[in-house]
């Protein structure tokens, strides 16, 4: 049997063991609203009876964490990452290529129109200024998307540095916590705010990470490139490159090396933007730069087979355009015709000024199949070229959806798992409380007995 | 399942801020009465939509051009039928001074009058319009068709326009048709009898009136092709209208939206966002509870 010191031991053991639990769940009620907080659980252990009466003593505070369910929240925010940066990009652009008035497929149309008009008066000086004013503006419609391209593209830049940036704060963050943990006593909010890290590095460069056996966090990027490992981070890094147009070229930086990791970045926001930029964006301005090509170099053949109103043939309508890429950035009235609408080819060939043949033969061009490889009219390509812009930020709105849902899943698995309730909490803190008092009455019993004892004596 | 504040507080506002962007989306599909506006909204009908537009330019483009020609040709009537009125005062003029009561002194008084109509008669010929081109003057509208001695100096081309996809119509009529390559010389037989008059030849006059009715079949015929080429025009007009209200509609079909769809689909919309917020405040109530 334990003697009155004894039963003071196990009440002051239990006294300390009820606080231990008040004092977590004050600390889960205080991190309610903190990101990324997972709630914390007091564990009780009964000491043995043997050889006297046993008490009650917190051995230690668990963390509702699962690596399983991390991993899993990695992986989609990486793809909502990447969904979310490619669908904000495609969607600007969207915008850009279709403003209200004046884009292109407007343009092609407008000249066209313009041209079937002044086919009715060509002695008309009002039509042919119009018509010189529909090619300028369809040369300033092309020129402006071939600009809203190139613009994007450098905001992808833009957005890529800030990324790099973030990614290595993030990096860094994830090796430290990494260190902190492996020291004495580590603060389980330590691996909350690694967990945390990681998942916004995953939203970044859709990296992975895994947490090795000796319990430190490795993070490597898709194409196999570590960027945190263990105690050590590397650095991304932002340069422009002439190998990559004058764009950023993406580096992992580790200590005097660099790896180019530009072309391997498959997720996350940077894996977004560099498919937008490398990849649609590009694809868009080599369609629009093919289109505008084949305009003008077709519209120029006709306009200089035919006649303007002195009768001279061989005058181009456009500047004509030297090579395909850089096309609709530089699409322009010829400063000739510009200057003198009169030399805008209306007649045929050897016809007089009052005959029409080369304007109808230019109207005719808006319905040959001229563009798009022979296989579309120019309005149809423009159509499709633009049209193929807001098909990709439908598909890329599409997939962030998705992405959303299953973040939004996953939120309520965590929460299920790890969330603070506060009804629990207070709950349990009047149960510790409540404990807290009995242990607290049965020291004050025992120390009763023990004056009562000294007094007898 | 295990459910804190913290995510039921979240569902809600998630919850909430759908049904409110649901409710914009409603909203400005009915105030800019625009279903698809971008081709992210919907690829095809946005495209069925901009084709639709582009159409619609080239055929108001094409009603223009064939306004305009209908103008002219409204002109070239005018300027033929200023000849046929000089023909037909010719012609009266040729009969009366061919009765033998008239004497040399009165038809060389006549042969003044006919000059005077000649010289009307080729300046009706030369009209032009309000951008310098002279109607009856085939391609070579920029210089008068007729000099001053009648004769045709422009040429027998004529113009087309495109009044449909593949289709096109004469506009404009050569001043050829008032020369011998139609039949007579309409200035020439004029001159002949003026000059019959000048001449005191009775005779002459007499058998230009042949000439004369011929020349004013001719000036009709002439009339009447314009007539016919007016009209052509207006079909063709009348078409291209039923047209452009076919791509007005398809484009309309494709990217507008239907104003009571538009309307319900807004009600809806409000109705549910009103439904999140009554949840949302109920579930606040609760948690503060």
């Amino acid at each position: 049997m334990p003697g009155l010191l004894g039963l003071l031991d196990l009440g002051a053991g239990a006294l300390a063991a009820q606080n231990a639990g008040i004092a977590v769940s004050g600390r889960n009620t205080a991190n309610v609203n903190t990101e990324g907080y997972a709630r914390e659980s007091v564990t009780l252990n009964s000491e043995l009876a043997a050889p006297t009466i046993g008490g009650v003593t917190a051995s230690g505070v668990s963390r509702s964490g699962s690596e399983l369910l991390a991993a899993r929240e990695r992986l989609v925010d990486s793809d909502r990452g990447q969904s979310g940066s490619l669908s904000a990009a495609l969607l600007s652009l969207e915008s850009d290529l279709t403003p209200s008035q004046g884009s292109v497929v407007d343009a092609i149309a407008a000249l066209f129109g313009g041209i079937l008009d002044l086919a009715s008066a060509p002695f008309d000086a009002s039509l042919r200024q119009g018509v010189v004013n529909a090619a300028t503006q369809a040369g300033m419609s092309f020129a402006a998307a071939a600009a809203a391209i190139a613009r994007a593209r450098s905001d992808a830049d833009a957005r890529l540095t800030d990324q790099t940036k973030q990614a290595s704060n993030l990096a860094a963050q994830i090796a430290a916590a990494n260190r902190a943990l492996a020291g004495p006593n580590p603060d389980p909010t330590l691996l909350d705010q690694r967990d945390l890290a990681a998942r916004k590095l995953s939203a970044i460069t859709g990296g992975q990470a895994r947490v090795d056996t000796d319990g430190k966090m490795r993070f490597v990027l898709s194409g196999g490139t570590v960027l945190v490992d263990g105690d050590r981070a590397a650095a991304l890094t932002a340069t422009n490159d002439a190998a990559y147009g004058n764009h950023v070229r993406i580096d992992v930086v580790d200590g005097g090396h660099a790896v180019d990791v530009t072309r391997t970045l498959g997720g996350g926001g940077m894996g977004g933007d560099l498919a937008f930029r490398d990849g649609q964006a590009v694809q868009a301005a080599q369609s629009l730069d093919q289109l505008a090509y084949d305009f003008a170099t077709q519209v120029n053949a006709v306009h200089r087979a035919n006649a303007g109103q002195d009768g001279q043939t061989g005058r181009s309508l456009f500047v004509p355009p030297a090579q395909v890429a850089g096309a609709a950035a530089a699409m322009a009235v010829d400063p000739t015709v510009a200057a003198d609408p009169r030399k805008v080819a209306v007649a045929g060939p050897g016809a007089a000024a009052g005959d029409n043949a080369g304007a109808l033969a230019l109207a005719a061009l808006k319905d040959k199949n001229l563009a798009g490889g022979g296989t579309r009219s120019f309005i149809d390509e423009a159509i499709r070229s633009i049209g193929a812009v807001g098909s990709a930020a439908a598909t890329a709105k599409s997939n962030l959806a998705v992405a959303v849902a299953r973040t939004d899943t996953l939120a309520s698995v965590r929460d299920s798992l790890s969330g603070v309730s506060q009804d629990e909490e207070m709950a349990k803190l009047a149960q510790f409380q409540h404990a807290h008092e009995a242990a607290a009455k049965f020291v004050g019993v025992v120390n009763d007995l023990l004056d009562n004892l000294m007094t007898t004596l | 399942m295990r459910v804190t504040e913290t995510r039921m507080i979240d569902m809600v506002t998630g919850g909430v801020s759908r049904a409110r962007e649901q409710a914009a989306d409603a909203g400005q599909k009915l105030q800019t009465g625009l279903k698809v506006a971008r081709p992210s909204d919907d690829a095809s009908a946005w495209a069925e939509g901009q084709r639709a537009a582009a159409r619609q330019v080239v055929s108001q483009n094409r009603g223009s051009s064939i306004a305009r020609a209908r103008d002219r040709l409204n002109e070239v009537d005018g300027a033929l039928g200023g000849v046929g009125s000089v023909l037909a005062q010719v012609t009266e003029l040729a009969v009366q001074f061919g009765n033998d009561t008239y004497n040399a002194t009165d038809r060389a008084e006549g042969a003044k009058v006919v000059l005077a109509l000649r010289d009307a008669a080729l300046a009706s010929a030369n009209a032009s319009t309000g951008d310098g081109e002279y109607v009856l003057a085939g391609t070579k509208g920029g210089a008068p068709p007729f000099d001053a001695g009648g004769n045709y100096v422009g040429d027998a081309g004529a113009r087309n326009i495109e009044v449909g996809d593949g289709k096109n119509l004469v506009s404009t009529m050569p001043g050829s048709a008032l020369t011998a390559a139609a039949g007579v010389d309409v200035f020439g037989v004029i001159a002949k009898v003026a000059a019959a008059l000048d001449a005191n030849d009775p005779a002459a006059l007499r058998a230009s009136l042949t000439d004369l009715r011929a020349a004013t079949a001719q000036v009709a015929d002439a009339r009447a092709e314009v007539g016919g080429r007016m009209k052509a025009l207006d079909s063709a007009d009348e078409i291209r209208q039923n047209f452009e209200e076919g791509l007005a509609s398809t484009k309309a079909r494709a990217t507008e939206t239907d104003p009571i769809a538009g309307a319900s689909e807004l009600a809806r919309a409000s109705s549910a966002l009103d439904a999140s917020r009554t949840v949302a405040q109920q579930i606040i109530s609760i948690l503060r509870g």
